[in-house]
């Protein structure tokens, strides 16, 4: 059960990113379009996303299994993405909140710039707790440790005789 | 030694997982919470203001004043076209005051964030820009420009110019109370009511900016109506 919910959890984990990622992207790019900034200085809110998105890739390619078999950090990353994705679609499609028509771009920039900070938080976080995880004792040690019990067993039998 | 090691990095990867999964539970719940009760209509009943319903008082009266004047039965010394013009001013003045959002909302069930604002936005096009501005400011500066040599408009410019400038900027205030509610922190009831509370003052005084308006276009089709007697 717990094998399937890590799967489960480790697949959505990266489809929530990607998704995450281009509800900022999009924002973002209106928002400084609005403001008449160059997007090079947006490099502080996307460099979160580039750091944990090399530090998937290297989970992925080197399938570490303290990261990708940890299912209380892959549902941790789905939860951040699940957040990221709600506070992209309020700032978007959320007409209550008046400001969202009053510039013109039915985005709420004054909503989402209060967001970015606990967004960068939660992405620096889960990269922080990527690299710790990376950190596992390797599983050679408990075949070394069973050679000596064979060891004992055959002394057993031999004096048996 | 080693193992000790990496098992400590992971007790502090499981506490920083930890504080982040807090955090972002928190900020989720938040976030639904507040757009819960952004949804919350705010407690107004139109049909039963009577600023509301009187306001449509004062636009009919304005009507009934102007209509009573035909160029054909004019025997006055004041040049027709002048009085004419004036005439249209004050009609096109006063049906900006039906419009579809002003008159909609006695027919909603509930008034929403979003019905405020479309009433502020009404104002500020249809009364401020196209009534006050586009309409009647001409006939307020008339002892600068003397557009229409009438000698009792003359008196009464100064005071129609005074109005107009008050009203243009009576609404200041309520539009930063009405822009401001993507704003929220814990939801408490004074949160709730402090936001809500803006909500319905900002409708008031949008109602009292309309009365307002109304009030000066009835002085103005009043002064109409005995000029052309």
């Amino acid at each position: 059960m717990k094998k399937i919910l890590n799967l489960f959890f480790n697949v959505i984990k990266y489809i929530l990113f990607i998704i995450a990622f281009v509800s900022t992207l999009y924002i973002i790019v209106y928002m400084y379009q609005r403001l008449n900034k160059s997007l090079t200085e947006s490099i502080q809110v996307f460099l979160p996303y580039l750091v944990l998105f090399i530090l998937f890739c290297i989970n992925f390619v080197a399938r570490q299994k303290g990261v990708n078999h940890n299912l209380f950090y892959n549902i941790c990353c789905c939860l951040v993405f699940v957040v990221i994705c709600y506070c992209g679609y309020r700032a978007i499609f959320d007409k209550n909140m008046v400001m969202n028509e009053h510039m013109g771009y039915n985005i709420n920039f004054n909503y989402y710039s209060d967001v970015i900070s606990p967004i960068k938080i939660m992405l620096y976080g889960l990269s922080i707790a990527n690299v710790c995880f990376m950190f596992r004792m390797k599983p050679e040690n408990k075949e070394i440790e069973k050679e000596p019990k064979e060891e004992k067993k055959i002394t057993k039998k031999r004096k048996g005789k | 030694m080693k193992k000790f090691i990496v098992e400590y990095i992971n007790i502090i990867g499981y506490a920083i997982v930890g504080l982040v999964f807090a955090y972002s539970s928190f900020y989720l719940f938040i976030n639904l919470y507040h757009e819960k009760e952004l949804s919350r209509p705010i407690e107004i009943n139109i049909k039963e203001d009577a600023s509301y319903m009187a306001i449509n008082d004062k636009v009919q009266q304005v009507k009934q004043n102007i209509s009573g004047f035909t160029a054909a039965n004019y025997r006055g010394s004041v040049p027709v076209h002048h009085l004419l013009s004036i005439q249209g001013r004050i009609e096109n003045c006063a049906r900006q005051f039906e419009n579809e959002v002003f008159l909609g909302l006695k027919d909603k069930e509930s008034i929403t964030f979003p019905d405020i604002d479309k009433l502020r936005k009404s104002y500020q096009n249809q009364i401020s820009n196209t009534c006050l501005v586009e309409q009647l400011y001409d006939l307020a500066v008339n002892d600068q420009t003397n557009r229409y040599p009438i000698s009792s408009l003359k008196q009464i410019a100064p005071y129609i110019e005074l109005d107009i400038k008050n009203l243009l900027s009576a609404q200041t205030y309520t539009t930063a109370d009405i822009l401001n509610n993507h704003i929220y922190y814990f939801t408490t009831d004074h949160t709730y009511t402090n936001l809500f509370g803006k909500q319905k003052l900002a409708y008031s005084e949008l109602i009292a900016s309309y009365n307002k308006a109304a009030d000066l276009l009835v002085k103005l089709s009043e002064w109409f109506r005995e000029e052309v007697k």
